[in-house]
């Protein structure tokens, strides 16, 4: 086996390293803390930081690639399959490999689309064939069907209750064995840890019961060529988890330096580069993206020997489209920016500090930055699931990701032609709505929390010594 | 009289349960003003709100009536409650350029008022308009009705809020604050145009204000209010002759003015309580000097005196011994300013031989630009000429009207504002035309403390941090420990505890706030403060705090100030030196003395006659007619002739030069050449 690290695993490494990184730097400063603490007061930020974690658990587990050895040797050297596998792979080993032929709807043990059979007597009719493993393990699927998906959901939400309710156990031991801490020192309150027991305790009970269940069926149905719907929908987070993370960081220094830059300098600078982001925004954005990444495709092609493997080619394909869709996707936040600091440079805190002989440098960090921070944790997770959008439409005029990289934007291009057959294949276009939906209100309800435990003024009785 | 209004045991409250307005009943007659005193946050305006039924949705009246001609306002249906509004009870605001509507043009505002109130439409309605104009002294009424918002000064913007208010001919005027957004010759005039209304059409009037001078020229009776209670009522001649209750006879105390000056003022300590936090006693308890026990358990009961005066305090409780032994406590602050004025005298003896400050023909043009080029079209001359002094330790102050470029001479003197001219030498070192480095070590000397406190402290700064930032900047106590020291030294300084440090701004009160802003600017050890009109967003006891702040430290540290403000009793209180301005140049300077009682400008007579005293007897009575000209286009001549009462053909022409009156005294006007 041997270890694969794509372009876009080592970002994402690079970003867990710079949390890790920041966490501990925050913990030892008190000051620091105050409103982290107050983030983990809130029902609703835990909550929702629980199913976000969900989520990025999942991204995380699809980022470690690596190749499987073969069986067979050359020269005494170790062959490695081309196809590079994640660790996420392993663990949905079953939903991977069982692919049907086709359509079929979620939980289903028949095909979706008829074929002509041959029965035992030798004659040819048009009917809905079983599936290769979908409720494969049926004798009468029409009679047993309801009643082995309602005994296998219940088994399956109890196994997950009780793991969950283990869990659960474990902590509340861990929290009584630590050595007490005073009311202040808690890290959440009760009611906290309340809402966030239940919760977990839902989680727990659903991801058993879809687990249970995904081992003889097809718990979202299959797409066109019968890949299961619930792997290609796992395997999506990764790509809109990049897609959303990646282009915000390329994003960001550009919206934030050229904006804060733009309202604080005025004069020419402002000219400068109103003038650039007013051209920018003014060329179809979807125009402007199509080109680079058409140009971004030929240099790919021509090159192929840059890359060992598909995936790899995939990878730098998701990686360039991320660069281009941040480059041009600033506009909207540096104008915001702009504004907000037109305002802020007028306060008299600024001309105090001016008054000071501080430099422009420090009161762009100091005092300007940090007041505008709120307006870029909002746009920011906004754009998040307009990003995860952008790259459905692009995939949809075909300049989007690989054609071979599964994400939502694909699988929304795929659903789409399928709504129009009768009768309707709904499933996938549902189930990609699903989860955007789930991940995009986690990641705004978890910015809310932060950005309301971060606003002094709305924090007046508490202060740290 | 008849009464008109009648408003008995009033309850208003939050719908959490904080009662602003707590149990407050009064009376109002035909005819009469009435008005409500208080500081921010004591209920007034709320108490207005409720008689209009205006009030936001988060607050409630709980129990109370409002009667109006005998009609209960308070349990009409909101259709007819609409008739009544306007109708009969009409509301002015406090901010102008906030309550018309921008995009909508005079004319048409007020006749949407006649259509409602009166069913006047077309020719009828637009010759009321024009009636209404005339009647609240707008010239050229027949124009001013096609003219947007904007193309008024606040004062007109004011004339025509109160022509909408009177279009619907109310029995009765809810004034909110009606001049405290305008300079005092604007006040004057709008003050003066409420009296003759009044007379002219017999309302009642409901004025609502802080300021007491206000109070002594309009009122026939006074509320006063304090945390939601009306602590105190009488007609105004007993009120300003022999207030009763402690929390008056402090406003009076702590107002700065006349024969005062060398004494610290009554500052009362503390600040108005929080609603959600009121004490259980008294709510005036913890800040009177004068309290016992009893004031801390029970809640005083109203208590009638003689001549309709009225008072809530147990000190006129009958029948108590305690009462009257406190009545005549001779409080803290008459033996502080004692012992000031004994050093203040040591001081004042000293002559300073060298400017610590001299500025020179300073000019601040700023261009108007214009077209698509950007191409200069004029210049603004914010700044036009102005040369000042100011030696160590002495306080000079620059007065004029907003828009007078008062701001701007401070704002240049730090170089945040370039100059177009002119020199300014601190400590025998020109600052203008320094390299950004070579500025940066003069920087230190010379700071500023900016008038709005909830504008200057940067609220995701924590007040340790804000301190640090100049010495950061200026590389003062470069040592973390040594640094926290002086934080702490400059903390008590300016009276506050040194726990508040790892505070954010917003925890802390407009008093509280403005004094980190002093501590900031002293962090760096500065010679000179310049003062841009630092009590002015404060309440009048507040504002005493922080007077008597910036006095004691002065004399601490020897510092000097250069005061700005448009506030004379106030520079009156601190300043040594009065510099007036009127459009960017400075028209009368001399010593305080000199300029504050000994005028010679008509402009300068005319603000001091604008003031309302609160002893009622101004000198004699300059109004201006007009408002502050623009410093875009400034007259010809004498700037000031267009409002000037004196105006000679000679002022129409040329600028008058300086006219020594006496060594300190100086006049720009012909009337003396």
């Amino acid at each position: 086996m041997m270890p694969v690290i794509l372009w876009t695993d080592a970002l994402i490494f690079l970003l867990i390293a710079v949390g890790v990184v920041s966490v501990w730097w925050i913990r030892r400063r008190p000051h620091l803390m105050l409103p982290w603490q107050r983030v983990a007061k809130s029902r609703v930020g835990m909550v929702s930081l629980l199913v976000l974690s969900l989520f990025i658990i999942v991204g995380v587990l699809d980022t470690l690639h690596y190749r499987a050895a073969l069986p067979e040797k050359n020269n005494g050297q170790t062959v490695y399959s081309p196809e590079v596998l994640s660790v996420f792979d392993v663990l949905a080993g079953g939903l991977r490999s069982r692919t049907e032929k086709t359509y079929s709807a979620p939980l289903a043990a028949y095909l979706y689309a008829k074929e002509s059979l041959e029965t035992t007597d030798g004659k040819v009719m048009r009917n809905y064939p079983r599936l290769k493993f979908g409720g494969a393990h049926l004798a009468d699927p029409e009679r047993e069907l309801v009643g082995d998906v309602v005994k296998r959901g219940v088994v399956g939400a109890l196994g997950g209750l009780l793991v969950g309710g283990l869990f659960a156990w474990l902590v509340g031991w861990v929290r009584r064995s630590l050595p007490k801490r005073d009311d202040s020192g808690q890290l959440c309150p009760p009611y906290t840890l309340r809402a966030l027991l239940i919760t977990a305790l839902v989680i727990a009970a659903f991801v058993g019961t879809v687990a249970n269940l995904a081992s003889v069926y097809h718990v979202l149905g299959t797409d066109k060529v019968g890949q299961d719907v619930l792997y290609l929908s796992l395997k999506s987070i990764r790509t809109g988890l990049v897609i959303g993370t990646v282009t915000t960081l390329v994003m960001l220094p550009f919206a934030l330096l050229l904006g804060v830059a733009a309202g604080y300098f005025r004069g020419w600078v402002d000219d400068v580069i109103q003038y650039i982001y007013t051209v920018l925004s003014s060329i179809p954005s979807v125009l402007l993206i199509a080109a680079a990444v058409l140009m971004m495709q030929v240099v790919i092609e021509k090159h192929a020997d840059w890359f060992e493997t598909a995936a790899a080619r995939a990878d730098v394909r998701l990686l360039c489209l991320c660069l281009i869709l941040g480059v041009t996707s600033w506009t909207g936040l540096c104008r915001l920016l702009r504004g907000e600091t037109l305002k802020l440079r007028e306060m008299e805190y600024i001309q105090a500090a001016q008054a000071f002989g501080v430099s422009s440098f420090r009161v762009l960090t100091r005092h300007i930055l940090p007041n505008v921070m709120h307006i870029v944790l909002i746009s920011v997770v906004m754009d998040f699931s307009a990003l995860v959008l952008a790259e459905a439409v692009l995939s949809y005029v075909g300049v989007g990701v690989d054609p071979t990289t599964i994400s939502f934007g694909t699988m929304i291009n795929a659903a789409r032609l399928e709504m129009g057959r009768d009768p309707m294949v709904w499933w996938a276009l549902a189930s990609a709505f699903g989860f955007m939906l789930v991940l995009v209100l986690a990641a705004n309800l978890f910015a809310d929390a932060v950005r309301d435990a971060f606003d002094p003024r709305l924090n007046r009785t508490e202060s740290a010594t | 009289m008849t009464e008109l209004l009648k408003v008995e045991g009033l309850v208003t409250r939050l719908r959490n349960g904080a009662r602003i307005v707590d149990d407050i009943s009064f009376h109002i007659c035909q005819g009469e003003t009435f008005a409500l005193l208080g500081e921010s946050g004591c209920g007034k305006s709320v108490t207005a709100l409720s008689l209009l039924r205006l009030l936001p949705d988060s607050v409630q009246v709980e129990s109370g009536a409002v009667r109006l001609e005998g009609v209960d306002i308070l349990a009409l249906p909101e259709r007819e409650m609409r008739e009544v509004r306007g109708g009969k009870m009409a509301m002015i605001f406090q901010e102008p350029g906030l309550s018309l509507n921008p995009v909508m043009t005079v004319g048409e505002q007020i006749a949407e008022a006649l259509e409602l109130h009166q069913e006047l439409h077309g020719a009828a309605a637009h010759a009321r308009c024009v009636e209404l104009l005339d009647q609240v002294g707008i010239p050229d009424a027949l124009r001013r009705l096609g003219e947007y918002p904007f193309q008024l000064s606040g004062g007109m913007k004011q004339r025509v809020m109160i022509a909408m208010a009177l279009a619907g001919r109310p029995k009765l005027l809810v004034a909110d604050e009606p001049t405290t957004a305008l300079d005092v010759t604007i006040q004057a005039q709008v003050l003066q145009l409420l009296r003759d209304t009044q007379r002219q059409n017999g309302m009642a009037l409901l004025l609502i204000t802080h300021d007491l001078g206000v109070v002594s020229e309009m009122a026939h009776q006074v509320a006063v209010m304090y945390a939601g209670h009306i602590v105190e009522m009488a007609y105004r001649e007993k009120l300003f002759a022999s207030p009763a209750h402690p929390y008056t006879q402090k406003l009076f105390a702590a107002l700065p003015g006349t024969g005062r000056n060398g004494q610290l003022l009554a500052a009362i300590p503390g600040s108005v309580p929080p609603l959600h936090d009121l004490p259980k006693g008294c709510r005036f308890a913890p800040r009177c000097d004068k309290a016992w026990e009893l004031c801390h358990e029970q809640a005083p009961g109203w208590t009638t005196q003689e001549e309709g005066q009225g008072v809530r305090c147990h000190l006129y409780a009958t029948g108590d011994a305690a009462a009257s032994e406190k009545l005549n406590v001779k409080s803290e602050t008459e033996k502080q300013s004692e012992a000031l004025i004994a050093r203040e005298e040591n001081i004042s003896h000293f002559t300073f031989p060298v400017p610590l400050l001299k500025v020179e023909d300073l000019q601040v043009h700023f261009p108007i630009r214009k077209g698509i080029l950007q191409r200069t079209a004029g210049y603004v001359r914010a700044v036009d000429g102005v040369s000042l002094s100011i030696p160590a330790g002495r306080t000079l102050a620059l007065v004029g009207e907003s828009g007078c470029g008062k701001t701007t001479v401070g704002k240049t003197l730090l170089q945040l504002i370039k100059p177009g001219a002119g020199s300014v030498r601190f400590v025998g070192k020109e600052l203008i035309g320094l390299k950004a480095q070579e500025l940066r070590k003069q920087r230190a000397g010379m700071q500023m403390v900016f008038q709005d406190p909830y504008a200057s402290l940067n609220p995701k700064m924590r007040v340790a941090e804000i301190l640090e930032e100049g010495m950061d900047a200026l590389g003062i106590a470069n040592n973390s420990d040594k640094r926290q020291r002086r934080i702490d030294e400059l903390l008590e300084q300016v009276g506050l505890a040194q726990p508040v440090k790892w505070r954010y701004p917003h925890e802390f009160s407009g008093g509280q706030r403005q004094r980190i802003a002093i501590a900031r600017a002293l962090a760096v050890n500065p010679k000179l403060l310049i003062c841009d009109e630092p009590t002015s967003a404060l309440d009048v006891s507040v504002q005493a705090q922080i007077l008597n702040l910036l006095r004691t430290l002065q004399q601490e540290l020897s510092l000097s100030y250069l005061f700005i403000s448009h506030n004379l009793a106030v520079v009156e209180y601190l300043a040594h030196e009065v510099c007036v301005m009127y459009l960017g140049r400075i028209v009368e300077r001399g010593s305080v003395e000199e300029v504050l009682h000994y005028a010679r400008h008509p402009y300068t007579r005319a603000l001091l006659s604008a003031v309302p005293r609160i002893d009622g007897h101004g000198a004699e009575v300059v109004r201006l007619a007009g408002d502050l000209p623009s410093p875009a286009n400034p007259p010809q001549g004498c700037h000031f002739h267009p409002r000037c009462p004196h105006v000679m053909p000679v002022c129409r022409s040329e600028y008058p030069d300086a006219t020594d009156i006496s060594a300190t005294h100086h006049v720009h006007c012909h009337l003396y050449m």
